[in-house]
């Protein structure tokens, strides 16, 4: 397949965030007129009056579609570039944070949330508790793959699928002694959502984004390196071990984030580097910032659907990354399948 | 794919998605009430308020001459859509304590719409209160009174028929294929049993699998199996499907009995008060 510079697809993709942009502040369940949508935007940057809109109408553009559509870009940006890190970190395509147990761990320790403390305080213990989840599983997975030798990535793989497995089972034993309702919040909060936003929540994002964007594309070039091997990197003087340790971290603390305050969303972290790599190639340098446009571009492009198919009722977002995700992934190893032989 | 192809697909796909936007607009009728949970639901037909409901969680259960394409279906009672309820217009929301998330609960109240959080009921008393706060708030005072009085006769008949003292009973709920589910504490199943007279044999919070054997060591008096299929007989699948059952108390004495369980989802309801006086009958 051709490749296509990068100078040409970053305008492109970046035009087509915003479209997506307007379309998630002006669609919705409520139907409202698109210009006057716009406007009530354009009333609260300026302070204006332009906008026609009754009060409650612009509670809904400003208060409700404003935020969870940043909420989208922000986390469908922090994914993709996490995902774009991993499989660069580990040399392996079907890298993603969940395969080094970060997911399972969040979601574990959101279940312990959701089952054993009362109801007053999950609005606060849920992200709490999915993120330290995240990262202690995250940490004790790369515990497990140290040894004299250095960091193993198949030791790292192996004991991400057995604390995976680990999680899964202690989730499976909450599971049985859940009531009705815990259950169904579990379920539910597994598909993720980017529905409930606080300002908190947004400026969490925002920071993570902006500082995790600078310090992967700081170590752009290094990764590029370890694309050859881990002593060809070495003998260009790049220290492996500290290299992978720092961005494991950062990644997971990336992760961390978005479980905490969107739930799980599957296949944005695996799919989005994958179709960035196949468009521009695999220099770090360009596939990190264009995997963040592509990947803010496509959440938010499932949370309209997610608003919109159902409506008034909402589906969850994560269901349909999975269902956009998963066939469009197949049908890309299918075009590259001779590349993995 | 070449880049054309590429955003060629790209423009389809948000040319689609755009075009889904265009709702129907509303059209502004006296009432329109948002129920956000089944036993309110119910309250509101006995009222002969369901004309003027625009919406329901995913538990109410519409009277079958209600189309339900007249009626929007928000989901699931604690992840209620913020844009989805404003979208309808209510005038008016009740749902119960456990209505959410919090977001969607600050965005009801940011609207400056009537919204009425009443407490899930765990005896005939507080189903009653709940009825009197709800036919205040939509002006139906005398049609209550009824509906209380029902509820008067019918709890009535109910604690005349109270079980024997100290009456162990089972409540099952019967999952196709999938075992039991015993209800223990703080379940509508033990409120019901509380309400016909009887003490609950669980021990444990919440509803917890339990094997026939470990039903058969408890020794129930009574057995409640709530089913979700009205269709075929639960106790008959039960029994069916548990053979060691036979042996119970409860079975030997023919104490044992089948309730929809769709009719319990929300507490003691108004549906949840008629299915006690027919257990209380039956097990008379």
């Amino acid at each position: 397949m051709s490749r296509i510079p990068f100078s040409i697809l970053w305008p492109a993709f970046l035009v087509s965030a915003c479209v997506a942009v307007a379309i998630s502040l002006t669609s919705g369940a409520m139907a409202l007129s698109t210009s006057e949508s716009l406007l009530a935007l354009w009333d609260s940057l300026w302070g204006t009056e332009f906008s026609g809109l009754a009060a409650y109408q612009q509670l809904v553009v400003l208060d409700l579609r404003l935020p969870r559509t940043l909420l989208a870009l922000l986390v469908g940006a922090i994914l993709a570039q996490c995902g774009a890190v991993m499989q660069g970190l580990f040399r392996n395509p079907l890298a993603d944070p969940g395969i080094i147990g970060a997911s399972s761990g969040a979601a574990l320790g959101a279940s312990i949330a959701i089952i054993l403390l009362p109801l007053a305080i999950q609005g606060f213990a849920i992200p709490v508790a999915a993120f330290v989840g995240a990262l202690l599983t995250t940490l004790l997975v790369f515990n497990l793959a140290q040894s004299e030798n250095g960091t193993s990535v198949v030791m790292l793989i192996l004991a991400g699928v057995a604390v995976t497995a680990f999680g899964g089972a202690v989730m499976g034993f909450l599971n049985v002694i859940a009531d009705d309702q815990a259950l169904r919040d579990i379920t539910l909060w597994q598909m993720g959502s980017v529905a409930h936003v606080s300002n908190h929540s947004l400026l969490l994002c925002l920071v993570v984004m902006l500082v995790m964007a600078w310090y992967f594309q700081r170590h752009a070039q290094a990764l590029n390196a370890l694309l050859l091997g881990e002593s060809e990197a070495r003998h260009l003087g790049i220290d492996v071990e500290r290299l992978k340790l720092k961005l494991i971290i950062v990644a997971t603390v990336g992760v961390g984030v978005t479980v905490s305050v969107a739930g799980i969303i599957g296949f944005i972290g695996l799919v989005i580097p994958h179709l960035v790599r196949m468009l521009t190639g695999p220099d770090h340098r360009t596939l990190l910032p264009l995997s963040a446009i592509v990947g803010a571009l496509l959440l938010l492009l499932a949370d309209i659907g997610a608003r919109l198919l159902m409506a008034p009722s909402e589906l969850p977002v994560g269901l349909l990354t999975a269902v956009m995700g998963a066939p469009f992934f197949t049908i890309l190893l299918i075009k590259q399948r001779k590349t993995f032989i | 794919m070449t880049p054309y192809r590429l955003s060629l697909l790209l423009l389809l796909a948000l040319t689609i998605i755009s075009s889904g936007s265009n709702a129907e607009p509303l059209a502004n009728h006296q009432h329109r009430i948002i129920s956000t949970d089944a036993g309110v639901t119910d309250v509101l037909f006995a009222l002969g308020m369901g004309s003027s409901l625009v919406g329901i969680d995913a538990t109410s259960v519409l009277p079958s001459e209600v189309a339900s394409d007249k009626v929007a279906n928000l989901g699931y009672h604690r992840m209620l859509p913020a844009e989805g309820l404003l979208s309808l217009n209510p005038d008016l929301i009740i749902g119960s304590e456990h209505m959410g998330p919090p977001e969607t609960i600050a965005a009801i109240k940011k609207a400056d719409l009537t919204l009425e959080q009443l407490p899930v009921a765990k005896d005939e008393k507080a189903l009653k209160e709940n009825i009197k706060v709800i036919s205040e708030l939509v002006d139906k005072k005398a049609q209550a009174q009824a509906l209380l009085s029902h509820i008067d006769e019918t709890m009535a008949l109910v604690h005349q028929q109270q079980l024997p003292a100290n009456s162990k009973v089972a409540f099952l709920l019967q999952l196709e294929g999938r075992g039991l589910r015993l209800a223990g504490k703080n379940t509508t199943g033990e409120d019901i049993i509380a309400l016909l007279g009887g003490s609950n044999i669980a021990q444990h919070n919440s509803y917890q699998s339990v094997s026939a054997e470990a039903l058969l060591s408890l020794e129930p008096d009574v057995i409640i199996v709530a089913g979700r299929d009205a269709s075929q007989s639960s106790v008959e699948v039960l029994l069916k499907n548990n053979p060691l059952l036979q042996h119970t108390p409860a079975v030997q004495q023919q104490k044992i009995i089948e309730v929809d369980g769709r009719l319990l989802v929300a507490g003691i309801s108004l549906s949840a008060v008629d299915a006690l006086a027919d257990m209380a009958k039956k097990l008379h």
